[in-house]
């Protein structure tokens, strides 16, 4: 099964590095393949060094693609991940 | 479509090109969207019909004596004529001076105008090199890019599976990284594939347990490259045992990125593999076919020519009598 989805990031330091070490986390507790794309990129939602590239910004959207048996509940973690502002205040 | 603004363009090769600004202005709201080139030869003589103008536009030698044969009317109405096009940017090669009726149109138009002291066929063969490289197609993906005695060597497979590990134990052996968990890659002319890292990255690596290190600063800067041509690929994957692995590298697989291919190797990991080990053999076996020797060919020739040396005795009478 293969999923996209568009998800803004919202919090106000945007993807920094613990906020995407976060992410990694919980893409991690999912088997199914998870990429980001973002303009040009695509890149694994597993990797931090990865994530770092994409420099993404408070207000930037971005798009996640999972494919795999969980894709559905990986996406729907990682927008709760998002939505909560990666556990931080602002 | 890619563009380049003539800023960047003038900034990254300023030195390499060896261009001094005539007229500066325009500069970063002018681009350069295609990697190929125009002299401005016919234009001049004022065949408009076919004029290339989003190309970089040259004006050689050629080009500078005829404008010199022009009154200075006439030289002034084509050169209005001509920067009245959208140009990116002009550059004078060999060493030629400008017309006094160019620079003040390149001003009042605001067109960057370059000089450059390289003669025309040369400086063309030069920006066409950087051009071709500026505009090449690029991706990225997901592996690990090394340096091993001289070989490009991409490390593929799955996250978690030891790509960085795998890295970072070739460094400590004293190779080089190119590039860790997002390698870019350009197709460049000849079927090149240039690997290259990000630049927000650099060398930078993720190590599960310990976290982020720099490998410039732990092993200094003979354990990194900025780019790398990438000519093997090594893909790792849990070993799964109702697969068959090659066991005889007779037929090397490959793998396609852009329209070319390059040889893969698909090496089961498994606890107590020395996969550093196993990359180094194959960076050094990959260089032996380079210089000719095919080592698993070779070995099946010397198999078959046994077997045959063997036949034949078995059925030469001479021999037969002797025993």
């Amino acid at each position: 099964m293969k999923m996209t989805e568009k998800m803004p990031v919202i919090n106000k330091l945007g993807l920094h590095l613990r906020a995407a070490a976060e992410l990694v986390k919980t893409a991690n507790k999912f088997k199914s393949q998870i990429f980001i794309h973002h303009g040009v990129q695509n890149v694994n939602a597993k990797s931090l060094m990865g994530l770092m590239t994409l420099a993404a910004a408070k207000g930037t959207e971005l798009e996640f693609s999972a494919e795999g048996d969980d894709a559905k509940e990986a996406l729907a973690a990682i927008q709760q991940l998002l939505a909560n502002k990666f556990g931080e205040k602002e | 479509m890619k563009k380049i603004s003539v800023e960047s363009f003038f900034q990254q090769s300023k030195e390499r090109l060896r261009l001094s600004p005539l007229v500066e202005e325009g500069m970063t709201d002018r681009f350069i969207v295609t990697v190929d080139i125009n002299r401005m030869g016919m234009a001049l003589t004022g065949y408009l019909k076919w004029f290339p103008y989003e190309r970089l536009q040259i004006l050689g030698k050629t080009e500078i004596h005829y404008l010199r044969t022009l009154k200075p009317a006439q030289r002034k109405k084509i050169l209005a004529t001509l920067l009245s096009y959208r140009l990116p940017c002009i550059v004078l090669t060999h060493k030629m001076k400008s017309p006094a009726e160019l620079i003040a149109e390149a001003q009042r138009r605001k067109i960057p105008l370059f000089a450059t002291p390289t003669p025309t066929t040369k400086f063309v063969s030069e920006i066409s090199v950087y051009l071709e490289e500026e505009f090449a197609p690029e991706t990225t993906i997901h592996g690990t890019l090394l340096d091993v005695y001289g070989v490009g060597i991409l490390i593929l497979g799955d996250s978690g599976i030891g790509k960085s590990e795998c890295a970072l134990d070739l460094v400590e052996r004293g190779h080089r990284l190119v590039a860790d968990d997002l390698v870019y890659i350009k197709r460049l002319a000849n079927r090149i594939l240039m690997g290259s890292r990000s630049e927000i990255i650099k060398h930078h690596m993720e190590i599960r347990g310990l976290g982020i290190i720099n490998i410039e600063s732990l092993f200094g800067v003979g354990a990194i490259r900025d780019k790398k041509r990438i000519e093997l690929i090594i893909r790792l994957e849990e070993w799964d045992n109702r697969k068959e692995y090659d066991r005889l590298g007779l037929t090397p697989s490959t793998h396609r990125i852009f329209d070319v291919e390059i040889p893969m190797f698909l090496i089961p990991v498994r606890p107590g593999r020395n996969l550093a080990v196993i990359i180094e053999v194959a960076a050094m076996n990959h260089r032996l076919m380079k210089l000719g020797y095919f080592t698993a060919q070779e070995f099946a020739d010397r198999v078959s020519r046994m077997m045959a040396e063997e036949t034949s005795r078995a059925h030469s009478p001479r021999l037969k009598g002797k025993k």
